[in-house]
């Protein structure tokens, strides 16, 4: 290596000449075909990680604005454990001098019946005081007028621009909405003139209204939602007078606190997403350092006699790596704009999910961030660079006096082969190892799951060889010579078809572990639904979550439902967000006495009865992602702040949950009643009498309900279809993710195979010199293609059990915390083979094509 | 009577400010233009469904201290002059102002405990003598939800937040409010009962009947208690004035500003005396001035019955206005001869909108009785003209 000191020691070398340049922009021209292939692979791979980046990246930035303009400048806000903040308990604060910079909020969730698949926020704020907290306000937002009359007018709003835009809104005119489930109508007193682009993106779901009218709308009167303030951080003994000073449900937090625990929940989600999404580049990294591999292999001779000329070894390095250069660079323009487009969908997925599971945003066009682009157009670059660099050092390592005959390589490879296979035994061990590093981090989840996969990943070429040499003699009885032929090619390239077989193996294995994944989670979802929803009806306000509606029901509703004489039991449920020592967390108050029997237990006191009588002289069951994030046990306490001060509750059992991976807490609803005086109900579940049809009765119910309450009146059946279709949106982008990491595997094989058979032309003119017809011909690309599609599916489904288990077991866990049973359906095997074959076939289709297409001669002629 | 004119002018301004917060009416920096631009966009509204104060009525305490919410605008006004045991002289300005903002008959009972219908406003100016300092601050809110709120039964008491007079016994009240600066905790005993103003309380402002106001005052308030002034604590004693007025009257526009004196002398009398400026320069012929006697009895005297004689100026360095800055007043028919300085010169408030209120010492005889005292002078219209506004 003494050219390298001598390169290094003239810096007018150590660019790359124009001259090289020029080999390595023609070399990329001379082959338009591997060069496509290669892009593609490369493209591909970083539209995913862009597409996914966006999504999340969008998601993130909607929830930003969205709680931008709804916390302005408060450091702090005083929230309630349990339903809300009395009036008269903030006039007290107020005129006790214990809150000075303080402004009360109230806020819910309204949709406009016009505008579908939209949340609005009604933000009822203080005029007099949330000037301070809150610039939405521009000098000519509105008149005099407006504010008189968002003041004085039951029932005004202001809505920003885009909205009034967007509906043909002017002030005066009467808006319908619809909050907790009641629809009412609204007048416009005024249109919010946003300073910029981004106050306006920030305040396009917004409606701003007197807090009166808000408490009116929202039928939170007598209660505010929160009080902002705005304290010197650094002033600690200010903030704890204010908190000591408080009633024992009210808590002090800091809004980075309260944000950042939003955020927690969905961060598991979106790493998950993004480790997903860098999958489908991990697969074009094989398919990157295949097909340099090859374009070097091609060209020992030629670099050989460079070498000759004097083009040092650094030289003949920038010249591969420079390809590679060109290659990421084009690879990842065309992978950002294809991410672009693929975002179009993906932003859509990320954001509905994580507006079904963990907050609404009202935010919907967030721009494109920048950020993920120039991200993915980095990751992009260096990865390809990084893949090429084996085949680059190989490049610099051919000697000038020796053009090495090919199978040099080869000879090379098989040595590694063992090599190999022992270090990806290290590493998968290595993978399993870092599962055990204590305290349940997710990246080194990932970081596991990435070193076992790639551990797995380097048997390959052990166990292809193993299997070709096992396989040879039998399909040499069945295929003649051709069964004895393909297998050698195979062997004879083991250092190119090895690599192919894995990325596919890869991309396959993750396809099985993805699949037995979901479907074991599917499974166990059904499962719980089953032990859940025992109802036969349920009745809850439409709300923007998913899971959960903490809006009251109209008392009225439960006294017409008594009356009914086709119901056998009535149980009721208030959810209501409480504080815990672990933070805000649902807070569910049940009557239902058969509660022990409708949940399946990890751990508890005893038997159903014993839970639901636990229960009932004050103890609580908690559900396992709570247990599981919060490390409690059955015995442990759990303590929430009560109106009636702090109060400890223990747990008497851990019952399997998948609504929430915050996790939720069910108490026994007198024991809740007597806490937190509140006799509000947000659930009710009705057990009709026998024979009745729960369609028919909910049609019924909803029909001959006195209310002007819009409730949702579910029979069960209708309730679980509903939690399905919430499931499967979930999982919707997970499935495309895997499909797009297969398919940069086929490209990959694909591009494989082509070089593979170009190299072989000559070989090929002989076979066809010596009589092979085409037919045969055809059979012998088949053989090869399908040989290493069967290999890597046979290979991928093991990994990709282990894979399902390391989802399952380790990511699933830490992520969520929650427990699914594994489920294995061996369809998702056989597809796995299936896919994987099919993958190959199709790739050998073309390059069948070409040789075909050569004459003897031709094929012979062409070196 | 003039402070009907205030109460009116602050009224308006409290509109103004309402509608100013959007510019930032906590704002140091805003100018009289700015000011005035406001109050050009004012849209008041509907006008005269307000109950207007047309005969004297009987009033009935504490239940009249409280708010009377069919009125238009109404105010309680506290000033004080108080002493530390040491003889440092500080003085205090502690005004509630309330303005309905719904006429009576457009009120419709709102679930919501929220709902504005009233709005209250107030001041808080603090005068450091030994440091020739002026503090002052201001606080608005919504008349409901117990924010802010003025009542009667069963006992009396007026707040804004935190600011807040409370009546603790008969004829005892408790005063505080603080700010970042200063703080006071008082304890207020009014020890010449209810004086009322005008005709049994029915303060006349203009030829026409329901030109009127109804007028209270507590003119003698023996005061005690603490203040704090950044981190000095002080035991003090002095004397407070409390001037309670409410009414729903529209002023005439030929008014540019009035100056209004309120004293509290050493023989157990005191002075109240306005004069309303006119934009030619002249004084209105309401002005008036009342001598309380020291059994509660009271002599009015009409503008052509005393004499302002304005000494000295004083150049507002924050706001340019230049105020009068000592005067003498002179009472023929009693023999009143009395000269007033300011303890400070700069006892300027600059809030929603500007106004000069301080402190001040005078001197002189009644007959050939030689006085002096305390109280204080509110100086209106220099800063900003009162003109246009209405």
């Amino acid at each position: 290596m003494g050219n390298w000191s001598s390169v290094m020691s003239n810096p007018k070398r150590l660019w790359l000449p124009n001259s090289l340049l020029q080999i390595a922009v023609q070399t990329l021209l001379r082959r338009p075909w591997q060069s496509v292939l290669i892009l593609l692979g490369v493209a591909l791979g970083v539209a995913v990680m862009v597409s996914i980046d966006l999504a999340n990246a969008s998601a993130s930035r909607a929830f930003e604005l969205s709680t931008e303009v709804i916390t302005g400048k408060a450091t702090h806000q005083i929230i309630p454990s349990g339903i809300g903040i009395r009036d008269d308990v903030y006039a007290q604060l107020r005129r006790s001098g214990t809150l000075n910079l303080a402004a009360p909020i109230v806020s819910t969730y309204v949709s406009i019946p016009t505008i579908k698949g939209q949340a609005f926020q009604l933000l009822g704020i203080d005029p007099f005081v949330d000037r301070l907290f809150r610039d939405y306000w521009m000098p000519d937002s509105f008149s005099g007028q407006a504010f008189f009359e968002l003041l004085t007018r039951p029932g005004t709003v202001m809505v920003s621009t885009t909205l009034a835009e967007r509906s043909g809104l002017k002030v005066g005119d009467e808006l319908v909405i619809e909050a907790a489930g009641r629809q009412q109508s609204v007048r416009i007193a005024g249109v919010l003139q946003p300073s910029d682009r981004l106050a306006a993106r920030s305040l396009e779901g917004v409606l701003i209204a007197d807090i009166a009218t808000a408490q009116e709308i929202s039928g939170k009167v007598g209660y505010l939602d929160r009080i902002d303030l705005i304290l010197p951080s650094q002033n600690l003994a200010v903030i704890e007078k204010i908190q000591s000073r408080l009633p024992p449900d009210l808590r002090l937090e800091t809004v980075q606190a309260r944000q950042g625990s939003v955020r927690q929940m969905t961060e598991a989600f979106q790493l998950n997403l993004s480790a997903l999404s860098l999958l489908a580049l991990v697969v074009g990294l094989f398919l990157i350092y295949n097909t340099m591999t090859f374009s070097v292999v091609q060209r020992r001779d030629l670099f050989g006699a460079m070498r000759c000329l004097g083009v040092t070894r650094r030289e003949l390095f920038f010249l591969v790596s420079g390809e590679a250069f060109i290659i990421g660079l084009i690879g990842s323009g065309l992978g950002i704009l294809l991410g672009v487009l693929l975002g179009r969908n993906t932003v859509g997925m990320v954001s509905q999910t994580i507006n079904d599971l963990y907050f609404t945003t009202t935010v919907q066009t967030v721009g494109i961030p920048v950020e993920s682009l120039i991200k993915g157009g980095i990751v992009g670059v260096l990865a390809t660079l990084g893949a090429a660099i084996p085949p680059a050092l190989e490049a610099a390592s051919i000697e000038p006096r020796l053009a090495l005959s090919r199978s040099g390589l080869e000879r090379k490879a098989e040595s590694v082969i063992w090599l190999l296979a022992a270090g990806g035994l290290l590493l998968s061990i290595t993978g399993y190892l870092v599962f055990q590093v204590p305290g349940n981090h997710l990246v080194f989840g990932f970081g596991g799951t990435l070193l076992v996969v790639v551990g797995l990943a380097m048997f390959s070429p052990l166990l292809m060889k193993l299997l070709l040499t096992v396989l040879r003699p039998a399909l040499e009885k069945t295929f003649g010579f051709l069964g004895n032929m393909a297998p050698g090619n195979l062997l004879n390239s083991i250092s190119r078809t090895a690599v192919a077989v894995s990325a596919l193996m890869v991309a396959v294995a993750v396809t099985i572990g993805v699949s037995l994944m979901i479907d074991s989670f599917r499974f166990t979802v059904t499962q719980w639904l089953e032990q859940t929803l025992q109802s036969d009806i349920y009745i809850s306000v439409p709300g923007f979550n998913a899971n959960s509606s903490f809006l009251p029901i109209d008392p009225l509703v439960v006294e017409q439902l008594k009356m009914r004489d086709d119901i056998e039991r009535l149980d009721t449920l208030r959810a209501t967000r409480a504080i815990s020592q672990v933070g805000e967390i649902n807070l569910s108050a049940t009557f239902n006495p058969q509660i022990g029997a409708e949940r399946i237990f990890k751990e508890a006191v005893g038997s159903a009865d014993q839970i639901t009588l636990a229960m009932q002289e004050g103890k609580v069951i908690i559900s396992e992602p709570l247990a599981n994030r919060a490390r409690l046990k059955v015995g442990d306490r759990i303590e929430f702040q009560t109106p009636k001060g702090s109060r400890p509750f223990q747990i008497a059992g851990i019952y399997y949950d998948y609504a929430s991976s915050e996790g939720s807490v069910l108490m026994w609803q007198d024991v809740y009643r007597q806490y937190w005086e509140d006799d509000a109900i947000t659930a009710i579940g009705l057990r009709l009498k026998y024979g009745i049809n729960p369609d028919e009765a909910a049609a019924q119910i909803r029909a001959g309900l006195q209310t002007n309450q819009n409730l949702l009146v579910r029979a069960n059946a209708t309730l679980r279809e509903d939690v399905m279709e919430v499931f499967d949106r979930t999982f919707a982008i997970t499935s495309a993710l895997r499909i797009l990491a297969t398919l940069v595997a086929v490209i990959g094989i694909l591009s494989t195979l082509s070089l593979l058979q170009i190299e072989k032309q000559r070989e090929t003119g002989i076979l066809k010199a010596l009589g092979v017809t085409g037919k045969e011909l055809w059979r012998l690309v088949m053989l090869e293609t399908g040989l290493m599609g069967l290999i890597a599916g046979l290979l991928a489904a093991p990994t990709g059990f282990v894979l399902a288990i390391i989802l399952i077991e380790v990511i699933n866990l830490r992520s969520f915390g929650w427990t699914i049973l594994l489920s294995i359906n061996p369809m998702a095997f056989f597809l796995a083979i299936f896919i994987a074959l099919g993958a190959a076939l199709t790739a050998g289709i073309l390059p069948a094509i070409k040789m075909n297409r050569l004459s003897a001669a031709e094929a012979i002629r062409y070196e | 009577m003039n402070k009907i004119r205030t109460v009116l002018v602050v009224g308006l301004g409290l509109f103004a400010l309402v509608l100013g917060w959007r510019w930032g009416f906590a704002s140091q920096e805003r100018s009289a233009a700015v000011q005035t631009s406001i109050i050009g966009e004012l849209n008041l509204p509907g006008e005269g469904k307000f109950v207007r104060a047309e005969a004297p009525m009987v009033f009935e305490f504490p239940k009249d201290h409280g708010a009377h919410n069919d009125f238009q605008t109404e105010w309680w006004y506290y000033t004080g002059n108080l002493a530390s045991e040491t003889g440092r002289r500080f003085g205090y300005q502690l005004t509630f102002f309330r303005r309905a903002i719904v006429p009576p008959d457009m009120r419709t009972g709102r679930p919501s405990e929220w709902g504005v219908e009233q709005v209250y406003l107030a001041h808080f100016g603090f005068t450091d003598v030994e440091n020739d300092q002026f503090y002052a601050s201001e606080k608005i809110g919504r008349g409901a939800a117990g924010l802010a709120q003025a009542i009667g039964e069963p006992a009396y008491q007026v707040w804004l937040d935190d600011w807040q007079v409370v009546q603790i016994g008969d004829n005892q009240y408790e005063m505080k409010a603080k700010t970042d600066q200063v703080a006071i905790e008082l304890e207020l005993r009014n020890l010449k009962g209810e004086i009322l103003q005008g005709d049994r309380g029915y303060s006349r402002k203009g030829e026409e009947a329901g030109n009127a106001s109804y007028y209270i005052s507590q003119t003698r308030l023996e005061t005690r208690g603490e203040i704090r002034i950044l981190n000095e604590q002080f035991e003090v004693s002095g004397l407070s004035w409390m001037d309670h007025e409410f009414s729903s009257s529209a002023l005439g526009e030929d008014q540019v500003g009035w100056d209004w004196f309120a004293l509290q002398l050493n023989n157990d009398m005191e002075l109240m005396l306005f004069t309303l400026r006119k934009s030619d320069g002249s004084i209105d012929r309401f002005s008036s001035a009342t001598l309380i006697l020291p059994d509660g009895q009271t002599r009015q005297f009409t503008s052509d019955q005393f004499l302002v004689e304005v000494k000295d100026q004083w150049k507002s360095p924050k706001t340019g206005a230049v105020y009068p800055s000592a005067w003498s007043i002179r009472i023929p028919s009693v023999d009143l001869i009395l000269d007033l300085r300011p303890l400070v010169s700069d006892q300027e408030l600059v809030v929603s909108y500007i106004y000069w209120e301080g402190a001040v010492y005078a001197e002189g005889k009644i007959g050939e009785q030689i006085v002096s005292g305390y109280g204080y002078v509110e100086l209106t219209g220099y800063g900003q003209s009162m003109r246009g506004r209405f």
